[in-house]
C-alpha cells in the first residue's frame, strides 16, 4: 500500500498550501508486524548488576542479577532513568547565547528559553566556542577538569571522553581533589602515609574473627554499599549479616558514634554514641586524655612505629599554646557526652581488640581534616594498627572494600589524555602566571576573584580567570555549596557546555546542553565487585540511544572530527573495538592469574571474548584475607608508610612548617564558623543541618526517576527528617510542607518526623534536585536542595577541600500556596 | 461529517497539516509562505467546518509577528519551549507522559502505536527519532487511516473514529491544559494546540 497524500478537491485547490504539508513522517516497514518475544540481556550499573528484558524495543523488567544476594531496592528505579521526562531529548543552545554568544545576558541563565539545534549546528558551536577562548584567553580561561561519579562501564567514561577530546584540542584548568574525601584525602598522607579513604581495607573475615569492639565513626554502612564506583555486586552485605549475628550473640559490641540512629544501627541492632554534631574531635581529646593519664596506652607500639606523641601530649595536658587541659570535664562541655562516660568509652577501646571504622561526612566540615587526623591519633595510641580486627579504616562503607580482593587485574579504560608524542592544536600552556590546576571545591572562589592567590596544601595557588566551563556526567549544582553564591559566579562566565543525560540543575545554568545516552543505550565492560574485582560483566547495549541522545564516545570522535583528528582521538576503533581492545588487554594482563574458590575454570585463563560476551561475565573466584598495614607494623623500616619519616605522625613537622592558622602541627579542637548545640550562631539558627549521602538515589543520580523517587517524597518535596521535640517546638506535624532557611538562601521540603533525629539534628539528603522559583538570587528552591543553605569554605589552608556539614538553620511550617516542584520533567503539578 | 472519499481526504490532508506544524520548527521559507496567506485553503475549510474562532487565533498570530525582529528564531524557542525541553514547564507531544499513573516516556501507548503502525505496514522514519506515541505522528498514522477510509479499505485496523476516541481523546486535553502553562513570546503554537485539540476532538463523532 502506498502513501499518498492527495489534494482535497482533484486539482490544485490546494494549491500553495500544499508545500506547507511535509513528506511525512512514516516509511514503509522492512517486514511486516514481527512479533518480539522479548530477550534477557545482562549490564550492569552503580546499583547492582542486573538482567534486563528488552522487548518490542523498550526495557520492560530490570531483575537482580544472580551472582548478587543482596541487591539494593533502588534497581526498581532504572527503568524510570531511561524513561523518564527529564531526559535531554536534542541538542540545545540557549537563545540568547545563540544570539549574543560570551557578549550576551548571563543573568538569566538558569530560567532561560532554548532552542534545538542539529547536532552538526551543536558541535560547530561548541568547537567554535573553544576555539575562541583558547585564542582570546588561552589555556587559563577554559575550566574542563571536573568530573562526577559518572555513569559505569570502562569503554564509555564520559570524564575521560570529554578531557581526552577536549585536551586534543587546547590545554585547560584541572583540578586535585574530589567532594567525596576532600580533607581525608589530603591530611592523610601525612599521618598515615597514603590516602587511605580509597584504599582497601583489613577483610570482613578477619574482623568478624578477631575484633571484640568495632567503632562506626559516623559510619552508615548499610546506608552507603548499596552503590557503588564501578558495578556492585554487594559482597559487603554478607558479613554485615555476619556481624549482625554477633552483635546478636554478644561475641562483638558494636558502637555507632553518632549524633542520629542510622540504618547501619537499626540492621545491625547495635548501640549508639551520641556525640553533639561537629565536636567529635573534641570527644577524641577527652578519649586521649584518659588513655594517656589512666596508662592505657601503648607506649612500645609508640616508640617504635609513631613520631610527634610529646608534643601532642603536651597540648592535651595543657602543656600547649592555649594552656587548657583537655579533661573529659573539658571534652564534655563541649561533645554533649558526660565525662565519665568518656573514660568508659576510652576504657572500652582499650580494653580488647578494636576496629575501628570511619565514614566520610565526618570530614566534610570545616576542619574536616581534625577528625580523621585525630581518629588515626587514637588508633595509634591503642597500637593496635597493622593487627586483623584492629587499628582504623577509613573505607568500609565504600565500594566493597573489605570485600577480599580476587588478586585479578581489572579491565583498563578508554584514555584521557592526548595520545603519547601528539600535541593539542592549542599548544600554548601559558596560564599566565595563574594556576593550571585548581583544589575542585575552590572553583566557584576562583570564578569569582581571579588573580587572587589561596594557600593551599603547603603551596600558593593563584587563582585562573576561568571563561568557559565544560561539564560532562558530573553535576556541580548538585555537589557545590552555596547555590547563590554559584548564581553569583556563573553571571562572570561566558560559556557553558553540559553533556548530561537529564535535564538537572547544571543543564539548566548551562548555554549549550548536549544529550549524551544513559548507559543502558550503549555497550561496554566493567569490573563487577568494585574492590573486591570479583569479575568482569559484559554490558549489554539493552536499547538504541533514546531520540537523539549519543554516546559521550561518539559525540567526542564528531568534535574531533572538526579539527580534523577524530582517526587519532578513538586509534581507529569503533564502539565494539574498544570494547574487545579492553576485554583482551585484561586477559592478556591476567594470563598467569589463578582464580581462588569459586572463580572461573578454566586452566587458560579467561575465555575469549565472544564466549565472555555470549556468558555475560567472568568469575575470577574470591579473594585472601588481608590486614591493613601488617607488612608496616612486621618491618616498619622496609615497609614504611608514605609520610615525610616513614613513620606514623602523630605530629607533623611538615604541616608545621605552613605554619596555617587552621591546620597545626598536631590535631587540636577548633572551634567552628557556625555550629548547633551553644556553638557560634546556634541562638539564630539552632539545628544542625547535615546533609548526607542518600538512601535511595546515587548522589543525584536517580532523583529524576519518577515512579521510584515518588515512593520517598513527601508533598513531592526531598524528605526533612527532624526529631519529635523539635518538630513539636514549631507546630510541624509529620507531612507537613517546611521552609528551611539560614542567612545564605531558603528551600522546601517535606517533614518527616524520626525518633532517630534528637533535639537539634535535622537531616536533608544530598542529590536533592535544585528547583529554584527563579534565577534571581536568595530564591526560594522548591524541591530540597540542602546546598541552597550550605558555606562555601574551605575546611582548612590545607585541603580546601568542602564544608557542607559545618550548617545551621532554622524551620518553619510553610503556610499558604506552596509554588510547585521547578526540578524535573514530569509534566503533572504537584497537588497540594 | 460525512465519510465521502473527497471529505475524508480532506481530513487526511488537515490531520498531516498539524502534524507538520507539531513535527518540526518552521524554517525561513515556511514562515514567510504563511505570512503572505498561502494557507488559505487550509484555513477555509477549517472555517467551514466550524473552526473559525480557532482559526481567527492562528491568524492574528501570524499577524503579530510583524512585531518581532527575528521571527523565525522567536518561533523555534517557542517551539522548544512547548514541546522539545523536559516537562518541568514544557508539555512533551507523548501520549504515554500523559496516560500512565507515573509519568514516564515509551509507555503503554507507544507499545500500542508500534503495534499499530507494524499491522498497517509503516514503522516512524529513522531520521525523525521520535517514539510512535508523539501526537504528530500520531495525527499521520490518523491521517492514513482516514486515507483507507476514503479508499473504502477492509483492512482490520480501527476506524478513524475509534482511534481518536481510545488513543488521542484520553489525553489532549491535559496536553493542551499543559501547553497553556508555557509562557511563548508567540500565540503561535498555543494557538495550533488549541485547533489541533478541537479539530481532533471533532473527527471522534461518528455518523
Amino acid at each position: 500500500m502506498t502513501i499518498s497524500r492527495r489534494s482535497f478537491l482533484k486539482g490544485s485547490a490546494l494549491g500553495s498550501a500544499a508545500s506547507l504539508i511535509g513528506p511525512g513522517l512514516l516509511a514503509q516497514a522492512a517486514v511486516a508486524g514481527v512479533t518480539d518475544k522479548g530477550v534477557w540481556k545482562t549490564s550492569g550499573s552503580h546499583w547492582g548488576a542486573m538482567n534486563a528484558l528488552v522487548k518490542g524495543g523498550r526495557v520492560t523488567k530490570i531483575e537482580p542479577f544472580g551472582v548478587d544476594e543482596y541487591p539494593t531496592e533502588m534497581l526498581k528505579g532504572i527503568k524510570g532513568l531511561i524513561y523518564n521526562p527529564s531526559r535531554i531529548r536534542y541538542p540545545m543552545v540557549r537563545l540568547e547565547w545563540l544570539k549574543n554568544r560570551h557578549n550576551g545576558d548571563r543573568k538569566t541563565r538558569g530560567d532561560n528559553r532554548f532552542v534545538r539545534l542539529t547536532w552538526d549546528a551543536a558541535l560547530d558551536l561548541f568547537h567554535e566556542e573553544l576555539e575562541r577562548v583558547q585564542r582570546e584567553h588561552g589555556p587559563s580561561g577554559l575550566y574542563a577538569g571536573a568530573t562526577g561519579w559518572r555513569q559505569t562501564g570502562q569503554v564509555h567514561s564520559c570524564g575521560n571522553h570529554m578531557q581526552r577530546a577536549v585536551g586534543m584540542h587546547g590545554n585547560f584548568v584541572k583540578k586535585v581533589g574530589d567532594y567525596s574525601t576532600g580533607a581525608g584525602q589530603v591530611i592523610l598522607p601525612y599521618v598515615l602515609g597514603s590516602t587511605e579513604v580509597y584504599s582497601q581495607g583489613t577483610s570482613w573475615p578477619l574482623i568478624l574473627e578477631h575484633s571484640k569492639t568495632v567503632v562506626l565513626w559516623g559510619n552508615d554502612l548499610t546506608k552507603n554499599l548499596q552503590v557503588g564506583w564501578n558495578c556492585e555486586t554487594h559482597e559487603s552485605f554478607a558479613y554485615l549479616e555476619q556481624l549482625k549475628q554477633k552483635v546478636e550473640d554478644g561475641s562483638i559490641r558494636v558502637i555507632s558514634v553518632d549524633p542520629v540512629r542510622t540504618k547501619t544501627q537499626h540492621h545491625l541492632g547495635c548501640e549508639q554514641r551520641y556525640v553533639n554534631p561537629m565536636t567529635d574531635v573534641a570527644f577524641m581529646l577527652g578519649i586521649a586524655h584518659t588513655l594517656y593519664n589512666e596508662d592505657l596506652y601503648d607506649r612500645e607500639f609508640i616508640k617504635s612505629y609513631a613520631l610527634g606523641f610529646d608534643d601532642f601530649i603536651d597540648y592535651v595536658q595543657g602543656k600547649g599554646d592555649d594552656g587548657e587541659e583537655k579533661t573529659p570535664e573539658w571534652a564534655a562541655e563541649i561533645c554533649g557526652v558526660e565525662a565519665d562516660e568518656i573514660r568508659e568509652f576510652a576504657r572500652l577501646l582499650a580494653g580488647e581488640r578494636t576496629q575501628l571504622l570511619f565514614g566520610w561526612a565526618i570530614q566534610r566540615q570545616q576542619h574536616g581534616e581534625q577528625p580523621y587526623w585525630m581518629g588515626a591519633v587514637i588508633a595509634t595510641m591503642l597500637g593496635q594498627i597493622g593487627l586483623p580486627g584492629g587499628g582504623i579504616s577509613y573505607g568500609h562503607h565504600y565500594s566493597s572494600i573489605g570485600v577480599p580482593e580476587s588478586g585479578a587485574s581489572a579491565p583498563g579504560a578508554y584514555p584521557r589524555n592526548v595520545d603519547a608524542g601528539k600535541k593539542p592544536e592549542h599548544e600554548s600552556e601559558d596560564f599566565k602566571g595563574a594556576s593550571s590546576t585548581i583544589p575542585v571545591a575552590r572553583w566557584i572562589d576562583a570564578i569569582l576573584k581571579p588573580g587572587e592567590t589561596l594557600e593551599y596544601n603547603g603551596s600558593e595557588v593563584t587563582f585562573p580567570d576561568i571563561r568557559m566551563c565544560v561539564f560532562s556526567g558530573c553535576n556541580p549544582w548538585h555537589h557545590h555549596q552555596d547555590h547563590n553564591r554559584m548564581k553569583k559566579a556563573f553571571h562572570n562566565l561566558e560559556s557553558v557546555v553540559t553533556i548530561d543525560y537529564s535535564w538537572n540543575a547544571t543543564c539548566r545554568f548551562s548555554d549549550l546542553v548536549l544529550p549524551a545516552c544513559t548507559q543502558f543505550e550503549r555497550n561496554d565492560i566493567d569490573i563487577y565487585g568494585t574492590y573486591s574485582n570479583r569479575g568482569v560483566i559484559a554490558m549489554k547495549k539493552l536499547v538504541d540511544p533514546l531520540f537523539h541522545s549519543r554516546s559521550d564516545f561518539d559525540i567526542f570522535t564528531d568534535l574531533c572530527r572538526r579539527f580534523g583528528r577524530d582517526e587519532e582521538y578513538r586509534r581507529g576503533l569503533d564502539e565494539m573495538g574498544w570494547v574487545r581492545k579492553l576485554y583482551n588487554d585484561c586477559r592478556e594482563d591476567n594470563k598467569t592469574f589463578q582464580p581462588a574458590t569459586g572463580g572461573h575454570d578454566t586452566d587458560s585463563g579467561m575465555p575469549d571474548f565472544d564466549t565472555f560476551w555470549e556468558d555475560g561475565y567472568v568469575d575470577f573466584g574470591s579473594g585472601e584475607n588481608w590486614v591493613r598495614h601488617a607488612d608496616f607494623r612486621k618491618e616498619p623500616e622496609v615497609s614504611a608508610l608514605g609520610t615525610p619519616s616513614g613513620f606514623i605522625e602523630i605530629s607533623s613537622r611538615k604541616i608545621g612548617r605552613y605554619d596555617y592558622d587552621d591546620c597545626r602541627s598536631h590535631p587540636v579542637w577548633m572551634e567552628k564558623a557556625e555550629r548547633s548545640h551553644g556553638g557560634p550562631n546556634s541562638e539564630r539558627f539552632p539545628l544542625w543541618l547535615q546533609s548526607v549521602h542518600p538512601d535511595k538515589r546515587l548522589h543525584s543520580q536517580m532523583c529524576e526517576s519518577e515512579e521510584w523517587r515518588a515512593t520517598y517524597t513527601v508533598q513531592g518535596r526531598e524528605p526533612l527528617f527532624i526529631g519529635p521535640e523539635d518538630a513539636d517546638k514549631r507546630g510541624i506535624k509529620d507531612g507537613d510542607l517546611v521552609r528551611v532557611f539560614n542567612d545564605r538562601g531558603q528551600l522546601l521540603a517535606g517533614a518527616v518526623v524520626s525518633d532517630n533525629f534528637p533535639s537539634g539534628v535535622i537531616r536533608l539528603q544530598e542529590g536533592a534536585w535544585y528547583g529554584p522559583v527563579g534565577p534571581e538570587i536568595g530564591a526560594l528552591d522548591t524541591y530540597g536542595d540542602p546546598n541552597t543553605l550550605t558555606m562555601d569554605v574551605g575546611t582548612s589552608k590545607l585541603a580546601q577541600a568542602p564544608s557542607p556539614n559545618t550548617c545551621v538553620v532554622e524551620i518553619e511550617r510553610f503556610e499558604g500556596d506552596a509554588p510547585a516542584v521547578t526540578s524535573f520533567g514530569g509534566p503533572e503539578e504537584v497537588a497540594l | 461529517m460525512s465519510d465521502d472519499g473527497p471529505m475524508s481526504d480532506d481530513d487526511a490532508v488537515l490531520c498531516r497539516w498539524l502534524a507538520t506544524l507539531l513535527s518540526a520548527e518552521l524554517n525561513a521559507d515556511t514562515l514567510a509562505s504563511y505570512r503572505q496567506g498561502d494557507a488559505a485553503p487550509l484555513f477555509n475549510l477549517l472555517r467551514e467546518r466550524g473552526f473559525g474562532a480557532g482559526v481567527d487565533r492562528l491568524e492574528r498570530a501570524l499577524e503579530g509577528l510583524v512585531l518581532m525582529p527575528e521571527p523565525e528564531l522567536e518561533l523555534a524557542a517557542d517551539f522548544t519551549e512547548m514541546f522539545l525541553v523536559d516537562g518541568r514547564s514544557a508539555a512533551p507531544p507523548y501520549a504515554s507522559l500523559y496516560r500512565e499513573a507515573a509519568a514516564s516516556l515509551h509507555g503503554q501507548a507507544t507499545a500500542r502505536m508500534e503495534a499499530r503502525l507494524a499491522a498497517s505496514g509503516y514503522v516512524v522514519k529513522d531520521s525523525l527519532c521520535e517514539p510512535p506515541d508523539h501526537l504528530a505522528v500520531m495525527l499521520e498514522y490518523l491521517a492514513s487511516r482516514l486515507e483507507a477510509n476514503a479508499e473504502g479499505s477492509r483492512d482490520n485496523a480501527e476506524t478513524p473514529e475509534t482511534f481518536v476516541r481510545e488513543e488521542l481523546s484520553p489525553w489532549l486535553p491535559r496536553f493542551v491544559q499543559r501547553c497553556e502553562k508555557v509562557a511563548t513570546a508567540s500565540d503561535l503554537y498555543p494557538a495550533v494546540v488549541a485547533l489541533t485539540a478541537a479539530y481532533v476532538g471533532s473527527l471522534s463523532q461518528n455518523q
